[in-house]
């Protein structure tokens, strides 16, 4: 049995719209697993984007608790924390990745991914530099990575700022469809990146409406009206069986998606 | 119309700024109207007194006992002068001043002369104004009109009772109203006031009587202080030449009232004037740096839109046009909220200048001074805020739906962050202030000139410091803790052994003054100073050269020097007593007043008597100068001005008894010149005795006490002003920075968004743009000091022709002051970057 990294308790998000409430996320009840790669899907609408940003302590919840699993012992509800301790949590525990790629315009590549690494004070620069240009020699950015971000596609953008996601080496990463802005090439490049560091136990909440994308986690949430109300459950992307085979093809993975999602009305 | 309404919505959706820009642009134009029609001012009102109480421009008055009726010959003779009249003036004769004693029974110095109605209106048409009926003012017991200067300045009104103290006597009057005198009106060479005919007898036996010839001087002949002077000298060397002595002349340098009376008040008013227009300027110049600020947001933050109204078939000039329209708006609200807070406040204005000029002269309000400074503005305004708005030329519709990514570009990676060590954000923030150089220019010289206005203001008020104890050391004199004036007769040698004898006393030293003139094509008088040995001096200072020490050396004052073309080394001849001497200036000072200083021995060689003088006296450190007066009292006698409040209080009857005696033993002194009277009073059995031999000082001020009744009043408005100045501009400089940051988190909202998502806190987001700010700032502050030391030594130079000594030192923590505000007011305004949440990238 995995072991819980987050969980959420009665948790709503609702805003004010022309005096009106509206209720995006009600009572949400649900974990995240250490080493998973979790995949929220939903309908345009339904409230994924929030649940991501309330799960990652980007935005507070309305009510309810969004537990964060330190250690065993050290449980952090993230909707109190003050602006301090939430950054420290960003900072070493939590990386983040926008389906816009939100890079700092006047800082090159490599600079991008530093300015996170620096942010964590225990850490030394050179140390960072050198992780940096690693993580970006990974992402196949060797040769840009001295550039500004107007300079790059979006592929390259989006890999750079996946390297500064987890330039930390946060505890979980998450990713607000981040290959929503990509074409398919880009997209491709960008979800395999994902699954390496999956693969390597890098813990992941993703949020998309891409079923290419969305095969990809290992465990799939579905999202309506603001409440989960479906799960599914595969093997990890690329495992392999005893005979060194993949244990479920691309395809069958798709096919076993599209039933579960055309189950819940998609 | 359509152009018009885009304008309309980017003001309505940017209120905030549209009302701080409005507000900037209305304080410019208010300051620099106020500054402009009041520079006027300063010199009308003096003129405008002289035309409207077609007054005389000149008076020339001899004392009667040397009065010959001859000397109006002189006059009548002389084609220059029109309009000659003879008068006559009482005033207090040189050995004692008269002072007001008002309510409460304090003392305020106050230097009056005495003329009758008809007397007065051979010098101007007495126009006179009271709030008494003429059945009121017949019933009042000892009518009095005074100058408007007592009731602007001192707060009496008519029918208040008017005590004037001279010596030992006093005399009540009840105020009649008041009028308008432009000449004799003012604290040099007092203020003069028309009483009835009976009490002008009565006053004639106390005060001295002045044969007086008041006059116009043709046009085009007086143009400046030197014609004045040499004017001056022709008429007192044909009037010598028939007295064959020199004759006392009283007054007779005022052949052009402006130079001296309006000397002073008029520089002042027109230095608080054009420190006015400068920070008119500098709100002005910060206004417009927000302007292209505000623009090249607007149009970052508006790309898209831009793009979308070009698509729809805008033209680009026509959305540059709508900018133009929006800044037309703020411009023409601000002008025109600036003009008419000119014209309400004008009168408000006017009130303060005749106040400090003492005259009630009018002054016209010439709208146009205001007016064409505004349309400048304006038109300014429209210029930098077309020229920013032509940039959106080159956002053809797809780049500006992209918004604007051509103009991305970065020639070269300055400040790589790979060489930043730890020092990432200082990197960042130094890479933010390279991109954006042109903004910083503007910051720079916002505040360098922001900080140079508080820099000087501050040098201002430490010039004026303890109601004007800076100008100690401008003053030539020695800057002791008492000056004591004793009656003649009194050996000042024996007098400075005996105070010596005190243990109190830690120097003393006598300082002997007169008046001499310097001779040349242009003679300029000037006060003489004599110290016995200058090594004794404590505040009597050279700029160039040293102090005398021969009897055939002298100092002046600099710019009597430059003005006569002399420098240290140069001969000079100087005419005192009817003597001249020639003497080697072996130095120059900056002292306030036109002074030359000599030895003792320089002094007599033309003809200064060794008399009293003023004995100055140094007590040592911890003394108290009030006890001190006790001592001096009781050793050398009350002095006469001060018996006359003893006279008043309660005590036995033997005290009043004796108190009444000495009162008249001062009366003896100061009045008759008497040295020696003894008096012996039988009261039933007992003889009370006593005589003048206790009596012997005349006098008892200070150094501070003088420079408190000659620039009290200046040093404090000076303060004021240089106070309210000062937080006008802190306040500007929290607007700007508010208004730099308020517009700096909404252009960079989005990157606010990121950071904070990759984990810096606001306070972080918060020093960083603080950051920004304070490379720029602190070397524009230090700049900004520094530049003050030369503007302060100039400005001192212009005002007071000499230079006091501000402690420049001061400059040190005030701008570490400076910048500790500028680095406090950013980050508070940076506040806003709270409200920057992560969510926001959410709708990207």
């Amino acid at each position: 049995m995995s072991k819980v990294i987050i969980s959420t308790k009665d948790m709503q998000k609702t805003f004010a719209n022309n005096g009106k409430q509206v209720h995006v996320l009600s009572n949400v009840n649900m974990e995240i697993y250490e080493g998973d790669f979790t995949v929220i899907m939903g309908s345009s609408g339904s409230g994924k984007s929030t649940l991501l940003y309330a799960l990652s302590g980007m935005d507070k919840a309305t009510a309810g608790k969004v537990n964060y699993y330190r250690t065993s012992s050290d449980v952090i509800d993230i909707t109190k924390l003050k602006e301090r301790k939430m950054s420290d949590i960003r900072i070493k525990d939590f990386g983040f990745v926008f389906q816009q790629m939100h890079l700092v315009s006047n800082l090159s590549l490599l600079e991008n991914v530093a300015v996170s690494g620096y942010l964590d004070k225990k850490a030394n620069a050179k140390e960072v530099r050198a992780k940096a240009n690693k993580l970006l020699d990974r992402m196949g950015l060797k040769d840009v990575k001295g550039n500004l971000p107007s300079r790059v596609s979006g592929g390259e953008q989006q890999r750079c700022s996946i390297a500064r996601a987890v330039i930390n080496s946060p505890k979980v990463l998450f990713a607000d469809e981040p290959t929503g802005a990509l074409n398919r090439k880009n997209t491709g490049e960008v979800l395999d990146l994902l699954t390496e560091l999956n693969n390597d136990g890098q813990s992941i909440v993703m949020v998309t409406h891409d079923i290419k994308s969305a095969y990809r986690g290992n465990r799939l949430l579905y999202l309506d009206d603001g409440n989960i109300v479906g799960e599914l459950t595969l093997p990890k992307y690329g495992e392999l069986d005893d005979k060194g085979e993949r244990l479920q093809s691309d395809k069958a993975r798709e096919a076993q998606v599209n039933a579960w999602l055309e189950s819940l009305d998609w | 119309m359509k152009i018009l309404r885009l304008s309309l919505f980017n003001i309505k959706k940017h209120k905030k700024e549209a009302v701080t820009l409005i507000f900037l642009i209305t304080i410019s134009v208010l300051f620099m109207g106020i500054a402009i029609v009041n520079l006027k001012k300063a010199d009308t009102i003096l003129n405008n007194t002289y035309k409207e109480t077609d007054c005389k421009d000149s008076i020339y008055c001899i004392e009667e006992e040397d009065y010959r009726t001859e000397y109006k010959e002189v006059f009548e003779k002389n084609s220059d002068i029109s309009d000659l009249m003879q008068t006559e003036i009482l005033k207090p004769d040189s050995n004692a001043s008269t002072s007001i004693k008002k309510e409460d029974g304090s003392i305020f110095n106050f230097y009056i002369s005495f003329v009758t109605e008809d007397n007065e209106k051979k010098i101007s048409n007495f126009k006179k104004e009271t709030s008494l009926s003429d059945d009121e003012i017949a019933k009042l017991k000892h009518p009095i009109w005074l100058p408007h200067y007592v009731e602007m300045n001192m707060g009496y009104k008519a029918g208040d009772e008017f005590t004037i103290s001279k010596g030992s006597k006093e005399y009540s009057f009840q105020i009649a109203g008041f009028y308008e005198s432009a000449i004799l009106s003012n604290s040099s060479f007092s203020y003069k006031s028309v009483v009835s005919d009976e009490d002008y007898d009565k006053l004639a036996s106390d005060f001295d009587k002045l044969i007086c010839f008041t006059f116009n001087v043709k046009e085009g002949v007086i143009n400046d202080i030197n014609e004045s002077k040499k004017f001056n000298k022709e008429i007192n060397d044909k009037i010598n030449e028939i007295a064959g002595k020199e004759v006392v002349v009283t007054f007779g340098n005022e052949f052009d009232n402006q130079y001296y009376e309006a000397d002073m008040s008029a520089a002042v008013i027109k230095i608080v004037m054009y420190v006015i227009a400068v920070i008119s300027i500098i709100i002005f110049i910060s206004s417009v740096i927000m302007i292209r600020h505000k623009i090249t947001n607007d149009i970052d933050d508006q790309m898209e839109s831009i793009g979308v109204l070009e698509a729809l078939g805008y033209k680009s000039f026509e959305l540059s046009l709508s900018y133009v329209y929006e800044y037309l708006v703020y411009g023409v609200v601000g002008s025109v909220l600036g003009i008419i807070i000119a014209v309400l406040t004008d009168p408000l204005m006017t009130r303060l200048i005749q106040m400090f000029e003492g005259h009630k002269g009018s002054a016209e309000f010439n709208l146009l001074s205001v007016v064409i400074p505004s349309v400048l503005f304006v038109i300014f305004i429209i210029m930098i805020a077309l020229l920013r708005a032509r940039g959106i030329k080159k956002f053809p519709p797809v780049i500006a739906f992209r918004k604007g990514i051509r103009t991305h570009h970065f020639g070269k990676n300055r400040f790589p962050l790979e060489k930043a060590g730890n020092h990432i954000n200082l990197r960042m923030g130094l890479r933010s202030i390279i991109s954006n150089k042109r903004e910083n220019i503007g910051i720079f010289i916002c505040i360098l000139l922001s900080a140079l206005s508080i820099s000087f203001c501050i040098m201002v008020a430490d010039i004026f410091r303890d109601e004007g104890r800076g100008f100690r050391s401008l003053s030539g004199y020695e800057g002791g803790d008492l000056y004591l004036t004793f009656e003649n007769g009194v050996s000042a040698e024996e007098i400075i052994d005996d105070l010596y004898q005190l243990d109190e006393v830690r120097k003393c030293n006598r300082m002997l003054i007169s008046a001499v003139t310097i001779v040349g094509d242009a003679e300029r008088d000037v006060q003489s100073i004599a110290y016995k040995d200058f090594s004794e001096t404590e505040n009597v200072f050279t700029c160039k050269g040293r102090l005398p020490e021969h009897d055939n050396e002298v100092v002046i004052k600099k710019t009597i020097a430059d003005s006569m073309g002399y420098d240290v080394g140069d001969s000079i001849v100087i005419r005192g007593a009817g003597i001249e001497k020639s003497y080697i200036i072996t130095g120059l000072t900056n002292a306030l007043n036109d002074i030359a200083l000599f030895t003792d021995d320089g002094y007599k060689r033309i003809g200064g008597t060794s008399d009293t003088g003023l004995i100055n006296v140094y007590l040592k450190d911890g003394v108290d100068v009030d006890e001190f007066r006790k001592i001096i009292k009781d050793r050398y006698g009350s002095s006469t001005k001060e018996l006359v409040k003893e006279v008043d209080e309660s005590g036995s009857y033997e005290d009043r008894i004796r108190a009444k005696a000495e009162e008249q033993m001062a009366i003896l002194m100061s009045e008759y010149g008497v040295n020696n009277a003894n008096y012996s009073i039988k009261i039933g059995d007992k003889v009370i005795s006593g005589g003048t031999s206790r009596i012997r000082l005349k006098e008892i001020t200070s150094l501070d006490e003088l420079i408190e009744a000659s620039i009290g009043g200046i040093a404090r408005l000076s303060q004021i002003f240089s106070i309210v100045t000062t937080l006008v501009v802190v306040i500007i400089i929290s607007i700007i920075l508010s208004f730099l940051v308020d517009s700096t988190v909404r252009k960079e909202r989005k990157q606010l968004g990121i950071k904070k998502a990759m984990g810096y806190t606001s306070k972080d987001l918060r020093l960083q743009i603080v950051g920004r700010i304070m490379p720029i700032a602190v070397p524009a502050i230090i700049i900004g000091a520094i530049v003050t030391v030369p503007l302060t030594d100039k400005f001192q130079i212009i005002a007071f022709g000499g230079g006091a000594a501000p402690r420049y030192w001061f400059l040190i923590p005030a701008s570490i002051i400076v910048a500790l505000y500028v680095f406090i007011s950013g980050y508070l305004s940076a506040g806003k970057v709270k409200k920057v949440s992560v969510t926001e990238l959410m709708t990207e």
